[in-house]
């Protein structure tokens, strides 16, 4: 007998052709093999036994999708979470979950699959937090006995890159989201021999014209993705910042997080972080797979203000000048600052500014009134000052 | 006038510390020293003969002051990085104006002496050159652990493109120790990494360091604040590019040596050594300048040591080689009212020179001669392998003479000092005793 989702909506019939939304979330916080079983092997000899923030940060996830999820189009039609916490570490889920083993990760996404595939509208979303791998260059998943067998890893970890690629082909959701919080380590030749299987062997659909998809990874290829003991990650945190609004854009009246809009912001928060590269945010990393139509994910509250930093071409030129800023059409103040050589951070509204720099050394032009747009989730701004 | 030891600022090294594994602990070493209640310890250090700004030279200062705190200054609770100076003296050295014109007799090729010191690494730690590149450092490892470790850690440096690469390098290459110190209390003798627990489950040149950076590491996946990595923690690929890069050139030295004559590199390296030794000798000799008006070497040196005195109330002064030459005719002749706490000279002639008579302070008394006042210890340390380090103590009774073994040939001991992290942990114990020994005198 097929296991049921941890939760359905009550008025969603399997048989009833609307669009729905669909999320499937995999949370991997035990590894009851690891370290002492694979330690032999070098690929695997720093990965740790316990993930305590694997089990926060699938709570966070499916908090937002319980929230409730606001798409009109396509309504929240079934959750299935798999979630294997580590021993004394309560998940603190508002459904139940299933234990995150290989099996359970097989048939969990077969039927997620299926309920996707049964309306060509549909919202699929996908969720893993867990050890990531690298194998042929391929991401690579793991289920909680990784390692078991040090022999042959293969039965407990999974190719999802191939999998992803079968599901742009084989499933006909116009939407599809992929968010994976691992690791991406290089490839490792010691990985290589294992034969790593995607989670869906042979889709029962051929689409011929593919919907939107998109992958959104915590790091980029070749780097390690961390959290906070007990917390959910960085990565996790920011996903669900910007699903409730701060990865959308205004349209039709409705803020609207899109396959279009959070890609976008997945990458300007990467951007933004750039100037550290110690932080987390600095490695996210986002592959749009399909040239589709962007589709919708679901709606989105306006932020209120968004970081804004504002930097000057030359940088030399920020510690001479009397920087100022106005809103388009508000009736507020100017916001303004003195010389001080790091760029001017700040919080603005979404919308049209004007900026206006002063220098007291006639080695600068004043810059007056530049106009400039502001939104969200965060906003760089670098205006080249001419030199006399 | 550059003054490298102030490029090091606390929060930078701060930013270091948080990085690295928190459960490293400087003040674990066997000997405890309590230090002074008073404040911290200026430490200079007086490079020797043969040093040029740029290059490796500069990549060298930077990692050796990290080593200096993290080895000397923080465990024994002397100061901060940024209470080390190194006066550069390089630049009023000896000039080859034509680029040693005089040297080439045609149709020799050079590596460049970064690879070519390297090869006599390599070759003094026992590494067997022929064979295939990948495990030459393991094998090496087996024949001579901390040996093999020096010589990989000193080329990587060396290799490190950015402060940050040579930072990380530098603290990693601590973790190690302290690791390896744990395993081998001591770290005494030569050790074979075949004794390392795991040894047997790395064939590879790049899985031995690997697993080596990650027991150092602790192993774990944790971090300062909690850290949980989903995957494979990477101390490695990430951070050590330098390292990798080090290793790469070590595998591409057999294919190189094999385009060499025979005897190139002893012909090489004793040409580097004694033109540069003969070129700075001769050149600070000829412009020392009398004592009211000193030599612009002379004169570098003490601007160091001045600064460094008023800052507090107590100083350590390393001198390598020559520089251990110019501090003894500084403190000894220019200004004998400059007191330092602590002298440490390395691979010094100090002792042969005063024996002929060089120094500008004449003592021309049987022996023993009495050591300058204004010195209150002294400590030299030279490799019964090293050319030109001697002994001081037959000239001075009062100093303390150490035997240190860098594990290299006659050719090159004497560059090889500071270049060897095991070296900072054996001076660490004998600045804390000779520290230890002040105390108690009352001094």
């Amino acid at each position: 007998m097929e296991p049921e989702p941890s939760w359905q909506a009550p008025d969603w019939q399997p048989d009833k052709a609307e669009a729905r939304t669909h999320v499937l979330v995999i949370g991997v916080g035990d590894y009851p093999y690891l370290p002492d079983r694979a330690k032999k092997m070098l690929a695997l000899s720093s990965l740790g036994a316990r993930l305590t923030t694997s089990v926060a940060s699938t709570a966070h996830f499916v908090q937002w999708v319980l929230a409730p999820l606001r798409n009109d189009a396509a309504p929240l039609g079934s959750l299935d979470v798999l979630l294997s916490a580590p021993e004394g570490v309560t998940p603190g889920l508002p459904v139940p979950a299933r234990e995150a083993t290989a099996d359970g990760l097989r048939t969990a996404f077969r039927n997620w699959y299926r309920r996707c595939s049964q309306h060509h509208g549909n919202v699929a979303i996908f969720y893993y937090v867990g050890h990531g791998l690298t194998s042929h260059a391929r991401q690579v998943i793991t289920a909680q006995e990784f390692g078991r067998d040090d022999l042959d890893l293969s039965p407990h970890a999974f190719d999802i890159k191939t999998t992803i690629d079968l599901m742009r082909d084989g499933c006909p959701a116009r939407v599809q989201c992929y968010f994976i919080d691992a690791c991406r380590p290089p490839s490792n030749v010691q990985l290589d021999p294992h034969d790593f299987q995607p989670l869906l062997r042979a889709p029962q659909h051929n689409v011929s014209a593919p919907g939107a998809q998109f992958i959104a990874y915590s790091v980029y290829p070749g780097t390690s993705a961390r959290g906070i003991e007990g917390q959910p990650t960085a990565f996790t945190r920011w996903l669900v910042r910007l699903l409730n609004g701060e990865g959308g854009t205004q349209r039709n009246r409705c803020w609207e997080v899109t396959t279009e809009t959070l890609p976008a912001a997945i990458r300007r928060v990467a951007e933004y972080h750039a100037l550290d590269a110690t932080s987390d945010e600095a490695k996210f990393d986002v592959e749009v797979t399909t040239a589709a139509r962007p589709g919708l994910i679901a709606l989105g509250t306006k932020p209120q203000t968004v970081p804004l930093r504002l930097g000057l071409s030359p940088e030399d030129a920020l510690a001479l000048g009397h920087l100022a800023l106005r809103e388009v059409g508000a009736s507020t103040d100017d916001d303004q600052r003195g010389p001080a050589p790091e760029p001017w951070e700040t919080r603005r509204s979404i919308g049209y500014h004007q900026f206006w720099a002063r220098f007291a050394s006639p080695a600068f032009v004043d810059i007056e009134g530049e106009l400039f747009t502001v939104d969200s989730p965060m906003r760089c701004e670098t205006f080249e000052v001419a030199s006399r | 006038m550059v003054w490298y030891g102030t490029e090091i600022t606390v929060a930078h090294l701060k930013h270091i510390v948080g990085w690295s594994n928190p459960r490293r602990v400087w003040h674990s070493a066997a000997l405890v020293w309590s230090a002074p209640e008073m404040s911290n310890m200026p430490l200079v250090f007086v490079h020797g003969v043969g040093t040029r700004s740029g290059g490796v030279y500069d990549k060298w200062v930077r990692a050796r002051n990290l080593l200096f705190h993290g080895e000397i200054l923080e465990p024994l609770e002397l100061g901060s990085p940024d209470e080390i100076l190194n006066p550069y003296w390089g630049e009023f050295g000896a000039k080859f104006r034509w680029n040693h014109a005089y040297w080439q007799l045609g149709g020799e090729e050079r590596l460049g002496p970064a690879d070519e010191q390297l090869v006599a690494i390599l070759q003094d730690a026992g590494i067997e050159l022929a064979g295939p590149a990948d495990g030459l450092i393991r094998r090496a490892a087996e024949h001579d652990l901390l040996q093999t470790i020096n010589a990989v850690w000193s080329a990587s440096i060396e290799e490190a493109a950015t402060v940050e690469e040579r930072d990380d390098l530098a603290v990693a290459g601590l973790e190690v120790l302290d690791y390896l110190d744990r395993q081998f209390p001591g770290l005494e003798g030569r050790i074979s990494a075949s004794a390392l627990p795991w040894a047997q489950e790395t064939d590879r040149d790049e899985e031995f360091l690997i697993r080596l950076l990650e027991e150092a590491e602790g192993g774990q996946t944790k971090e300062s604040g909690g850290a949980e990595y989903l995957g494979k923690k990477d101390p490695s690929r990430q951070r050590f590019s330098a390292l990798w890069q080090g290793l790469e050139r070590i595998g591409r030295l057999p294919a190189d040596l094999a385009a060499k004559p025979a005897g190139w590199l002893v012909h090489t390296l004793a040409q580097d050594s004694i033109e540069m030794l003969v070129g700075d000798v001769a050149w600070y000799f000829e412009q020392r300048g009398p004592k009211q008006n000193p030599g612009p070497i002379n004169q570098e040196v003490i601007n160091s040591l001045e600064a460094a005195r008023s800052r507090n109330s107590k100083l350590i002064v390393v001198a390598h080689s020559m520089g251990g030459n110019i501090v003894y005719d500084v403190l000894s002749w220019y200004r004998p009212d400059i007191e330092v706490d602590l002298l440490v000279t390395v691979g010094s002639q100090v002792g042969y020179f005063e024996e002929i008579g060089l120094f500008r302070k004449q003592d021309r008394e049987p022996l023993p001669h009495v050591k300058p006042p204004n010195v209150k210890r002294w400590i030299n340390i030279a490799d019964r392998s090293d050319l030109l380090g001697y002994s001081v103590s037959r000239i001075f009774p009062e100093v303390l003479d150490y035997a240190y073994d860098t594990g290299s040939g006659l050719l090159t001991a004497h560059s090889r000092y500071f270049e060897q992290l095991v070296f900072y942990r054996r001076l660490r114990r004998r600045v804390a005793a000779s520290l230890a020994h002040e105390g108690a005198d009352g001094t």
